[in-house]
Formats: C-alpha cells, structure tokens, sequence
C-alpha cells in the first residue's frame, strides 16, 4: 500500500506538517479549494434550507443512529433481500479477507491463463483494504476510472481528500503525468486533459473482466446499494463487465430508501456544494432476465476492518459519518497541512479520530483497550486547535471536538503525551487550589517579564523571547507580552467599594 | 454450510453483540417533514423543474404533444452527424416506436453488448422526474441499461405529469422506479472539478443532456 | 443582582486592562462588579489536554467560589465556554456536582452576551450615556473559536459596529481559527504559526490598525506574532475597545511596536463618566 496513506507505524504526523507548511503550493491548492467549497457549502444551505438546516442536521443524525443501533436486525434484513435480488453476499472481518473473497471471485470467472482487468469506481473502503495491491499482486490489471483517482493511481500518488482526492495536485503535474504515462500531447488545459482521460478509458470499460466500487449507503428494505458520483463512472463500471463486487463498510446501511433523502439532500451539498450529485445510482441486483447490459453477477463484500468494535465502543457516532468531507474543507489545520500529513486514507478532523479508532478495532488482543490506537497515531488527537468548525460544518452533527479531547486523555492514560507537559499542568492545577500561590505565580510570570523582557514603547508590557520547557514551541514564531504594570487586583482594590 | 454462509453469519453474531454494548440512543426514526423543500401544491411544477434542471447545467426545450416529433428531430440534427449511431432505450413501446421512426438508419442494433460505446446518442424517456432538484430519474425498467449515460449526448423526454414535487415522493410514491436492477437519478450532464477545481463537462457520461418537456 | 467578575488566570497575567475594560463597562451599564478573590484557574488547559480529573478538581472550585452570584461575567469568550460546554460532561448526570456546575454554567456568561442577551442592551444606545470619543483607529474584529459552543460566533463585531459608532471594518474569513488552540500552539508550532499569519494577513487587508480578538489567548498569540514581525498592531479585547470608545479609558497610543516613547498608560481614565451606577 501507498505509505502516504498507509505509512510505517507509529507514525509521526510532525515532519510532513512541517514540510506541508512549507510547500507553497500546497498552501495554495488546498487553502483555496477548501475555503471555496466551505463558503459554497454555507451559501447552499442558506438558500436552500436557511433557519431549517439544524432541524435537517438533526434529523440525518437520529436516521444514521437509528441505523447504527438497529444495525443487527438492518443487516439480516440487507443480507435477505439482497439474496433476494439475485445478489451474493459476502462477509469479511479483515482488508486481508475482503481482498481474498474479491481473488477468489475473480479466480473462479478466469479463463484459461489469460490476464484479467478490472474498472473501480471511487471508493474509500478499497483504499482502506488495499484492494489495487492485491489485484496488482494477482495480475488484474485494475484502472481507477475517477479522474482524480486516476491521475493519482498512474503517479502513484495517494489520495488526500474523501471528496476531491487530487486536492493537493495542478494541471501542470497531471499535465506531465499524461504525457509520460498515456503519451498525450502536452496540454494544460482541464478540458483537454479531461477528454484524453476519457478516450483512454472508454476502451478499458469495454474490455474490462471485473467491475468494483464502494457504496454510500445500504438499503435494507431493498438490498440495494446507492452509489453518488459526478462523472457517471460508476454506472459504466457497474454496466458493461459481466461480474461486479460491491464493497462497502457495514456502516452504510439505512433501513431502506424511505430514510434516504435526508442524507442525499446533505450529501452533495455538504461535500461540494450541489442539490444531488450529478448520479444517484441505485444497484438492485444482477442484470434480470431478458435485460440489454449490467453485470451476470453481483457481489457486495460487506467490511468489518474495525468498524464492529467502533459500534461496540462509545465511538459509536462516527460511524454516523457519510464521508461528505465537509469537516475537511472546514478545518483550519487540514487547510495547512494537507491530506497526507494525516498518514491515513481518512485524513482532516474525522480521519484524527477514526484512523485510531479502527486501528484499535483491529489490534486483535488489544482491540478491547480504549485507545490502544493511539499508540501508533499519538499525534493525530492533538493536532487540532480546537476550533469546532468540524463539529459545525458535519452534516450528522459528529462532536469530533469531543471525541479528540477523549482520545487526549487516553494518551494521557497511556504515557504517549508529552511528560513535561504533563508536570507542568499537574503543578497549574496544584497552584490552582491554592489561591495565594497560585496569585504568587502569577505575579512570579510578571516579574520574570519585568526583569527579562523587552519594553514595549507604547504601554505597561514587556515582551518575552524565549520561554523555557514546554512554552519554548511558543517564543519559536511568536513574542510573549505579558503586562507588567499595576495588577488587575491591585488595580480593582485601589478603587475600592464603589 | 459453506464458508460464505458462516462468515456471513459470523458477521452479524459480531453485530448483534456490539450493538447491546452500547446503550440504544434513538429508538425512532424521526419525521422526516423538514427534508421536504417542494410540495404538491407548488403552482407550477413543469416551470420549477425547467429552471431547476436548467440550473444544474441541463438544457430544456418546452413542447406541447403535436410538437415532439419535431423537437426530437432537431436535437438530433444538432447534436448528431448524419450517420452518428442512435440508442433509443424506452420503457413507452409508443414513444420508441416514434423515437426510432425519427432516427432512422442511425438506429443502433440492439444485438451486443458494447452497442452503447459506439452511439453518439442516447434517447430515452424517464421513469419521472423531480421538480426540486431538477433531476431525472431513469431506470432498467424496459430501457437498455446505460443508454443514459454511455453515449455523450442524452436526450431526455419527460412528461409533464410524470414531475414529482420533491425528492421525498420519489421514496414515498408508488413509483416502480426502485424496483428496477439499476435506476439512477441524474441532475445534470456529467462533471468533474478534478483537476483545480475547474469544471469540466462530459467526462465519463454525457457532455450534454436535452430534456423535451411535453405538456 | 450579584455580578461577579471571572478573570480567568490568562487575563490577569497577559491582559489585566482587559479586565479593567470589562469592569468599567458593567459599571457604565450600572451594574456592581465583585471580584472573588479565591477564583484561579477553570482547569480548560487539563480538560484540553488529557486531564480531566484535574480539571474536575478545578470546576468543583469554581462552583464554589461563585456560588454566591447571581451572574458570573468573563471577558474571555474560551472560559466561558468550557464553564457552559464542557464542565457538565465532568460529572456523572444526577450528582451533585453536575447540578452544581450546571447551575454555573447557567449564569455564566461572555461580557458582550452578558450586555445583549442578559441586560437586553441595545448597543446603538450605549453611547448616549456617555461622553464618547469619535473613534481615530480603524479597528477589525476575530471572535474567538469557542464562542461557536455557546453560540455567539460572529456576535463580536456587530455589536462593536453598533456601540463604537466609529470605524469597525470587516475581517476576511473571520470564521477561520487563528491558531492558538492553546497547548496546540506549542505542539504544532509551525501549523499555529502559518494560520496566526494567514489571520494577520486579512487583519493587514482591511487596513485596521487595531484587531479586537475575543479571547485573551488569541490575542496573544496574535499580537506576539506580529510583536516578533515588526508589524504595527494593536490586540486589544471586546471589553478595550468598548470602554475606549464610550470614553471610560485613555486609547493607547498605536504605532511602530518598537519605536517612539511611551504611550499612555493602562487604566482609568481620569474623570470618566461612570454613568448609571446602580
């Protein structure tokens, strides 16, 4: 696998924020893009939903609960009338197993000694596997049919967006790529880019052996999948190879089609700013009798990889999260430092709590111990400021912020924080409980700034330089000032009674 | 029992117990009256759903029965060179018949498989259509699959009574559509922003999509 | 009604005229100011960062040593938060102490939300029991983050725009956190850094030469960037730029932050209208 999205562990986050940083074309893709897509998301709604947007938010979040809480019996009801429609349904409690049910269905369709292909719509969850790997491995030669994805899959770059993978990517770099990979002519332009992109596939769909894609949701009244794209590549995958495999997080599931258009309504317009994306695709089933295309078979493989034990966990709410990359777009560090710098194919405020998360999932006898995740992603808690613009902007009203501040204390629990951090806050709260010490400290901040600060020329403060232990990442960038006049108290107590 | 069947149901032995382990929050799912933007009532739903799909970048022409045949023949004629090959993928045997009169020697033969990679055109009528959004909805119910979205130019006949107010009733009403193998909602030719964020038009499916809106 | 002042521990050591500011603008809205002299620390930087049995300690305080008021005001649109977001998931529902800090978080309040919602101030009238002073200095507003919790983000400079009467100019993607984040300041400094940049770049956009920041701790890492920049800027709180503007404080001189003497000194201006005292 790709380790910008599957890095050695544990990972540390620092180095690629720093370089992320730095890179002043990355400020730019990302810094804009995000801000654009936040503002349009804003605008949207307003027009669309105004005052009602909460209710609506409300209303997707208690729908998705519901789902999570009744998963059990919406998955038996899934599992029977997929079957049902003609469907095969598999299980798989691993990516391992998940990309071995995928060999084997692809073993069993191979004639005799010849190459097999495979068309893959976006989706998540193969990122997650390491399904193109695996096909790769086997010798399915596996296209990635998103022009993102694609662009990606021949720089063997990673994604670094749920929603626009290329985000941190310009014209000119695919430019290059098409002309390297594909033999284009050189061109910059989008649309150019686009057709040659287009040309270069529609061959491959025809020819292709196997169809894959993700899911964004599971209609258990149906036993159906609903795929949302804009540039109609799913349908294509799904209609022309005669066998397709359906994978998709046990999460995905609603009760039916009954519950869906809430989170339509969210979906696109939280992610890109959209009524609906241009296709909403309902897959039922294989192709009937009598029916002119759509694949002979139909298999959806049905991943666990973790997500059982975070509904088992009081995570449970982010499973709610219908990857709209809302929280992405809104978040001030993901603006900074990009997807990569998250180590994760779910990177922005959701992936810092959800890669742990299922990293514990699936750390076998570790797998019950709250935060055991962590250990090998212990800066992903504290890589945020805070800020709430996630917990805002999140269609199913996920309270990351909450989230990370419980993952703080698991590191905390677990030794993975910074130790002098750690002593410096135990002495604050000590001081704390003890008013006169802790005014003495205080007063102790202000002498030291007295003694040893610069004068600021225009009031009563003094401006500190160099801070010692954990402050020093402050005096790094930044000045302290610190006021070292007549104290508030002092101040408040001259007054006297008025 | 095969090892499909017991790693399914290991599955959802896995489910049934990490669901009890945590406390059940919503025992109800809630109404769903604050998703609906668009009513019945709406005084005009041919003029919401014209502006609306027109908005999300598909163009519409407005007849009434007599002038169908015509428009038809003029988006053809527009689009599609003289021997560009035509799908007509109908659900409406009336309709095909005409749409296949009008098509002519274009028409595709129906006898393989990848027919649609080689079509220039794709007519089809639609199982209904939502004022709300804009949208088509199309599905395998007696059209060839894909029709809609293979070919790079979509022709689209929609009937003004078969405009639904809003996305809701398409799940609540006692449409057929979701009974299909494959139905898909479309609001708008197919796009990309991939690349920098600057949209680009036809990039898998159709660069274009025509809806003749009858009343 | 009895008002206490929470002066969080932040202020009274990098902002103490913040707090003179807040004192000096309930007193012109004619409300008395206590200060408890027991108050500390609300525990926010344990509740952040992995403590909060720790932090709980410190809630538990701070019931206490509000227990005696009827309101509780704070400059500081982060304390305020965490009192009325996040201390009831301290305790246990149904204990005492959830009662007793929920109790609290239902009379604390931000000092701009305090005047608003609790006092029912129109700010286009505050001036007029004032002798106010035609504001000079452009000024641009950043709302602290944490206000979006209690639901006051963006309520900052509206009213400022409406009491000031003077200059109060619109700052570019204000919602956009400045970077501060606390301990995430020192953790990822370089992070913090680039987004403190990017906040002083569209304060330097709108031409203002004074930012108000909503909480003590952006101010800081705001006004010390552009300290260790060079750049000319003036951080001050919500409450400064009220009792600036209602004359009930000298403007402090603004300027290159390294050059020219000494600029009036914090405090009370002399002979200030303290109009109506209760």
């Amino acid at each position: 696998m790709n380790p910008l999205i599957a890095p050695a562990l544990p990972f540390d986050m620092k180095p690629r924020a720093r370089e992320a940083v730095r890179d002043l074309k990355l400020q730019q893709f990302v810094g804009n893009a995000t801000h654009l897509k936040d503002t349009q998301r804003g605008g949207i709604f307003d027009r669309d939903f105004g005052a009602e947007y909460d209710a609506l938010r409300t209303v997707a979040r208690d729908t998705k609960q519901y789902a999570l809480d009744h998963l059990d019996e919406l998955l038996e009801r899934f599992i029977a009338n997929a079957e049902k429609s003609g469907a095969t349904v598999h299980a798989a409690t691993t990516g391992r197993e998940a990309c071995d049910i995928a060999l084997s269905i692809a073993r069993a369709h191979q004639a005799h000694g010849r190459a097999q292909s495979c068309v893959k719509s976006k989706s998540m969850v193969t990122e997650e596997i390491g399904l193109l790997p695996a096909f790769e491995a086997a010798g399915i030669k596996t296209l990635e049919t998103d022009l993102g994805e694609f662009i990606l899959q021949i720089d063997g770059d990673a994604p670094s967006h749920i929603v626009t993978p290329m985000i941190h990517k310009d014209r000119v770099a695919t430019a290059k790529s098409f002309v390297r990979e594909l033999g284009a002519r050189y061109t910059e332009d989008p649309t150019e880019l686009t057709m040659i992109a287009r040309a270069h596939m529609r061959g491959l769909y025809r020819a292709a052996d196997i169809g894959v894609s993700g899911a964004n949701f599971l209609l258990a009244d149906e036993g159906s999948a609903v795929i949302c794209t804009n540039e109609g590549n799913f349908d294509l995958s799904v209609g022309g190879p005669p066998v397709h495999i359906v994978f998709v997080g046990i999460e995905k599931l609603i009760r039916g089609a009954r519950d869906l258009a809430p989170f339509l309504k969210l979906l696109a317009r939280s992610g890109t700013a959209q009524p609906l994306t241009i296709y909403t695709s309902f897959v039922c089933g294989p192709r009937r009798a009598g029916e002119h295309g759509g694949p002979k078979e139909l298999h959806f493989v049905l991943v666990d990889a973790g997500r059982v034990g975070v509904l088992a966990s009081e995570k449970r709410d982010l499973l709610r999260c219908i990857r709209c990359g809302a929280c992405l777009n809104a978040c001030p560090v993901y603006r900074k430092v990009g997807g990569h710098s998250y180590g994760s194919m779910y990177a922005g405020p959701i992936g810092a709590v959800l890669t742990p998360e299922l990293e514990r999932a699936q750390g076998g006898a570790n797998a019950s111990q709250s935060g055991a995740g962590l250990a090998n992603y212990p800066d992903l808690p504290r890589a945020s400021s805070l800020c709430g613009a996630c917990y805002e902007a999140c269609p199913v009203k996920i309270d990351i912020p909450k989230f990370l501040l419980h993952d703080r204390t698991r590191l905390r629990e677990r030794g993975l924080s910074p130790k002098s951090e750690g002593a410096t806050l135990a002495l604050w709260r000590w001081l704390a409980e003890r008013p006169t010490l802790f005014r003495m400290a205080i007063g102790a901040v202000r002498l030291h700034a007295r003694m040893l600060g610069q004068k600021d020329s225009r009031d009563e403060r003094a401006w500190l330089t160099r801070v010692p232990g954990p402050g020093a990442g402050w005096t790094q960038s930044r000045d302290l000032g610190v006021a070292t006049g007549e104290s508030f108290r002092e101040w408040f107590s001259k007054r006297g009674s008025r | 029992m095969t090892t499909r069947q017991s790693a399914v149901d290991a599955l959802l032995a896995r489910v049934r117990a990490a669901v009890r382990a945590q406390p059940v929050t919503v025992r109800e799912v809630p109404s769903h009256a604050v998703v609906r933007r668009v009513t019945c009532d709406t005084a005009n739903l041919a003029d919401l759903f014209a502006t609306k799909a027109a908005a999300v970048g598909m163009r519409v022409t407005r007849v009434d029965e007599a002038g169908l045949d015509a428009a038809v023949t003029t988006l053809l004629a527009t689009h599609a060179q003289a021997d560009a090959k035509v799908v007509v993928a109908m659900r409406d045997a009336n309709l095909a018949a005409r749409a296949s009169a009008i098509a002519g020697t274009r028409l595709a033969a129906n006898d393989n498989d990848d027919l649609l990679f080689d079509c220039f055109v794709g007519i089809t009528d639609v199982d209904c259509a939502i004022a709300e959004s804009g949208s088509l909805v199309v599905s395998t119910n007696g059209r060839i699959r894909n029709a809609w979205v293979t070919p790079p130019i979509h022709v689209a006949i929609v009937r003004a009574a078969q405009i639904l107010p809003d996305l809701v009733d398409l799940f609540e009403s006692a449409t057929d559509a979701l009974d299909a193998a494959s139905t898909t909602i479309i609001t708008g030719p197919s796009k990309t922003a991939d690349i920098e964020g600057v949209l680009v038009t036809g990039v898998h499916g159709p660069a274009a999509v025509e809806i003749v809106l009858v009343s | 009604m009895r008002v206490a002042l929470f002066t969080t521990c932040l202020a009274e050591a990098l902002a103490p005229r913040a707090l003179k500011a807040t004192v000096l603008v309930l007193e012109h809205c004619g409300v008395t100011v206590e200060l408890p002299t027991a108050q500390t620390c609300c525990g926010q930087p344990m509740l952040s960062n992995g403590l909060p049995g720790d932090a709980a300690l410190l809630a538990r305080r701070m019931t206490e040593v509000f227990a005696p008021y009827d309101a509780v005001v704070t400059p500081s649109g982060s304390c305020c938060s965490v009192v009325r977001e996040k201390y009831a998931g301290l305790f246990a529902d149904g204990s005492r102490d959830r009662a007793a800090v929920d109790a609290l978080a239902a009379k604390t309040f931000e000092l701009i939300e305090f005047l608003e919602t609790k006092l029912g101030i129109d700010p286009a009238t505050l001036r007029a029991k004032s002798s106010p002073r035609a504001s000079t200095a452009p000024l641009t507003c950043h709302d602290a983050c944490h206000l979006r919790g209690i639901h006051r983000h963006g309520c900052t400079e509206p009213f400022l725009r409406s009491a000031c009467g003077g200059d109060v100019r619109e700052l570019p993607d204000m919602t956009q956190c400045c970077g501060f984040g606390g301990m995430f300041s020192t953790q990822f400094p370089e992070v913090s850094t680039a987004l403190g940049e990017e906040k002083l770049a569209h304060v330097a956009s709108t031409g203002a030469t004074t930012l108000v920041a909503s909480d003590t701790g952006c101010a800081a890492h705001l006004a010390g960037l552009a300290h260790r920049k060079g750049v000319a800027l003036r951080v001050i709180s919500p409450a400064e730029a009220l009792a600036e503007s209602l004359g009930l404080m000298e403007v402090q001189e603004s300027g290159a932050p390294n050059g020219g003497k000494h600029g009036a000194p914090n405090g009370e201006k002399h002979g200030a209208p303290n109009g109506g005292k209760a």
